[in-house]
């Protein structure tokens, strides 16, 4: 049973249609904070640029009998991406975490979905490919 | 009013790979510091960006085209600069590139072309300032390595580690040709920084937390956290220091 406010920390936005499809299959309908990293002044545009993907660019998917919001964490790499979304987790007050696992990093099985479930207070439900 | 050891004021700098990434950085870190530096890189429209951007802040830069795997063009780059200026206190050896590919799926052009750009371009730019700089009985050579010169990780780039394994090589081996000509030969092995180079590993978050995961301080590098070694390893401070290599890492190699 996945109640409540849930945290969405996606990796790309393609895992957006995954949670979905996840969450209709088990017929759970929580209220979803989708959640994005924004890579911000991690360093001036003449050492790199880097460029952002809004979660909000990538809701084609039929999101009917969700409620949902949309966030995104100013990040400049000075802590973990785990860390960075559990603090916006507790920030906004959500009862679990959703994560989908890169399911590629395979030597050392270390992806932010690993690490989410080490960091985090609030319970993970990690999502396989 | 005896000069402060760690000064560089009037030194001049030549920093090469300066157009993007961490060469930017060293170049403003010594330029700051008031020392004349000379950009070189192959794309000369972003080397002029960089030098401008400088000489709107009152310090003293140029942009000269190099190439470093093409000897002439380094020779003739070396030459003017010492020409121009009348000596050549520092080099800088930044210029690098990588490939990533599974060592079975590697072509041996992609090998070529890193190892000339990180491993042999050091070697051509050394090889061209060296009787310059035993000639003043003086000089600072600083190579620019990698944690990935010390250590293996997972990423597949077989390459790049072997040429920044071989900086390391190069530079103890050319410290202790030229430690009786007062000239000093070290390298930084910076760890994880922003870079053009390392910006899809940063926005790609399952490979940042792995990152991350490895690094202690769990912080990426700062671009202006590499001003200060630079700066030491350019000025008197580091006179006794040679053939060494210092790791910016925020502890990744120590485990």
């Amino acid at each position: 049973m996945i109640s409540g406010k849930t945290l969405v920390a996606l990796r790309k936005s393609e895992d957006i249609e995954r949670i979905i499809s996840f969450l209709n299959r088990m017929g759970q309908h929580p209220h979803l904070v989708f959640t994005m990293l924004e890579f911000r002044d991690i360093a001036d545009e003449r050492v790199a640029k880097f460029s952002n993907i809004k979660p909000h660019d990538h809701l084609h998917e039929d999101m009917s009998g969700f409620e949902f919001e949309l966030s995104q964490i100013p990040y400049r790499a000075e802590k973990t991406p785990a860390s960075a979304f559990v603090e916006e987790a507790i920030k906004k007050n959500c009862d679990s975490i959703i994560v989908v696992s890169s399911g590629t990093n395979t030597l050392f099985r270390t992806d932010l979905a690993s690490t989410l479930a080490v960091e985090s207070p609030i319970p993970v439900l990690v999502v396989q490919q | 009013m005896t000069r402060d050891i760690f000064d560089v004021i009037d030194n001049v700098c030549l920093i090469t790979g300066a157009s993007s990434g961490l060469g930017v950085i060293m170049a403003e870190g010594l330029a700051e510091a008031g020392a004349r530096v000379v950009l070189a890189a192959r794309r000369l429209d972003k080397l002029r960006e960089v030098s401008d951007a400088l000489k709107s802040k009152g310090y003293r830069a140029e942009a000269v085209k190099c190439d470093v795997t093409n000897e002439m063009e380094v020779r003739s780059t070396i030459e003017s600069v010492i020409r121009n200026y009348g000596s050549l206190d520092m080099l800088v050896n930044n210029a690098g590139t990588t490939a990533v590919s599974p060592t079975a799926d590697l072509q041996i052009e992609d090998w070529k072309q890193v190892l000339d750009a990180n491993l042999t371009g050091v070697f051509l730019c050394c090889k061209s300032v060296l009787r310059q700089m035993m000639a003043q009985k003086r000089g600072k050579v600083v190579n620019i390595s990698s944690v990935y010169g010390l250590m293996a990780d997972i990423s597949p780039e077989l390459p790049y580690y072997t040429s920044k394994a071989g900086i390391v090589g190069l530079t103890r081996q050319l410290a202790l040709e030229l430690a009786s000509h007062n000239v000093q030969v070290n390298a930084i092995a910076p760890g994880f920084f922003p870079s053009e180079m390392t910006e899809p590993i940063i926005t790609d978050v399952d490979s940042l937390a792995y990152t991350l995961s490895r690094i202690p301080m769990k912080r990426i590098g700062m671009p202006q956290e590499l001003k200060g070694v630079i700066r030491f390893l350019g000025s008197r401070a580091s006179d006794y220091i040679t053939g060494q290599v210092i790791v910016v890492d925020g502890g990744w190699s120590l485990w």
